[in-house]
């Protein structure tokens, strides 16, 4: 075919700042109702995700894996763009770190399902919730690299 | 007049405050620039965000009905006021700014026959309202030094939620807007109902009227989850916003006070060296009448 575009542009966005940008040849997201694959000359989408793994893979057919929190993917001109939460590099996850978190947070559920809050603190359910499930997600993500 | 012993040690204290407040405005600086930093790396995704939920409206009918985050409420009976506060004082009218207009607003609304929540994120602010007895509903404590995203998406959700569940009809923000780290300006920002013009004007020059997007799952629950993370942004960047605020206003309160510390210091000086003239003139005084006296 005459279109010369074999590539994507991605852009991987949370809201502390870019996590990726560059040109890759595929990528797969975690999207509501499944995984989605995208190619270059991928139709225009806007699309939902979920938390889950994201993969990419580069022009030199290396597979770049990240952990992506919910969030919304849109593809358009052969740029796909995604944002997220939260989104993590795999190589870049700091695992002790996030057990601590998955630990913490698991805590601190414990404390207010069994109303053993401590007098000085106060625990929001939704926020540890999303703290458990983000922890999760990124050591999930991390072994299976 | 004082000794000149009482005087030195007076300089001694001084010159000791002084390093301290030295110290934490130079720690204010170091902060103020990271959250700056942090103020700016959301950018990127405030911008898609934004383009997203026009480029959205673009292709659907959007009918506040039918999303109770953009839906106004018939009457406005009882209104949440978010007041960002800090968790550390010793950073000049930072507070009290936020805690007055807070209760400005809340004489204005009772006088309408509204009613306020008070919702107060610091322990500062907290403090102070519990000090005056007036009602909180909810405090946070300990997110304002270091805000991320699951904080803002914990306070978004639950303004949300009681958004959408009618027990209020209008989620305000107040909080310091970061201007320079001299001036920060006090803002008040109505969250929910989501302000149409936001889904109205921002239309990026990529949109292409004439592209047909696929949408996965509907174009309308897509908008619905948008419209909750849009406000979560909204909460975040305030957070920030305040944050580097808190920041500016410790900087310029601790520069001042160090200042004041250096003009104190010179002027304990003078009056210890004058003290110290006047106890060798009375000395010389004491000498030569001494010496008068034995011829």
């Amino acid at each position: 075919m005459a279109d010369d575009r074999h590539f994507l542009r991605l852009e991987v966005v949370s809201p502390d700042g870019p996590v990726f940008a560059g040109d890759v040849a595929m990528v797969v997201v975690p999207a509501t109702r499944g995984e989605l694959g995208i190619l270059p000359r991928h139709a225009p989408m806007v699309a939902q995700l979920t938390i889950g793994e994201m993969r990419v893979k580069t022009l030199d057919d290396l597979w770049i894996r990240l952990a992506v929190s919910e969030g919304f993917v849109k593809v358009q001109f052969d740029k796909v763009i995604v944002l997220a939460d939260a989104a993590e590099m795999a190589s870049e996850i700091d695992v002790p770190r996030a057990e601590a978190a998955l630990e913490r947070a698991k805590e601190r559920l414990d404390m207010l399902r069994n109303g053993r809050v401590p007098e000085d603190e106060e625990i929001d359910h939704y926020r540890e919730t999303l703290a458990l499930k983000r922890a999760k997600n990124r050591l999930a993500v991390v072994k299976k690299g | 007049m004082a000794s000149r012993r009482d005087i030195k040690r007076r300089i001694t204290s001084v010159q000791n405050t002084k390093k301290i407040t030295k110290a934490m405005e130079m720690v204010a600086a170091a902060r103020l620039r990271r959250a700056q930093q942090r103020i700016e790396s959301t950018r990127p995704y405030a911008i898609h965000m934004m383009e997203f939920i026009a480029g959205l409206a673009k292709y659907i009918e959007v009918d506040p009905e039918r999303f109770p985050l953009l839906q106004q409420h018939d009457e406005v009976r009882r209104v949440a006021l978010m007041a960002l506060t800090a968790d550390r004082g010793l950073c000049g009218a930072f507070n009290s700014n936020i805690v007055r207009l807070a209760q400005e607003r809340m004489h204005e609304y009772r006088s309408q026959g509204i009613e306020v929540d008070l919702v107060v994120v610091g322990k500062k602010g907290a403090g102070t309202f519990r000090f005056q007895n007036y009602d909180i509903a909810a405090t946070y404590a300990g997110i304002t030094d270091r805000p991320t995203f699951l904080d803002a998406q914990s306070l978004a959700y639950r303004a949300a939620e009681l958004y959408t569940g009618r027990q209020v009809d209008r989620v305000v923000l107040l909080f310091n807007h970061f201007v320079s780290a001299m001036e920060q300006r006090v803002t008040e920002q109505t969250v929910l109902p989501v302000q149409e013009q936001v889904v109205e004007t921002y239309t990026p020059d990529s949109a292409a009227p004439h592209m047909d997007f696929l949408f996965e799952p509907r174009a309308e629950s897509i908008l619905n989850d948008l419209l909750p993370s849009y406000v979560e942004m909204t909460v975040y960047r305030a957070l920030l916003e305040s944050t580097a605020s808190e920041h500016g206003a410790r900087m310029t309160a601790m520069r001042n006070a160090s200042e004041s510390a250096g003009e104190m210091i010179d002027k304990l000086t003078l009056a210890m060296n004058r003290a110290r003239q006047a106890s060798i003139t009375q000395e010389i005084l004491e000498v030569v009448a001494g010496a008068d006296a034995l011829s």
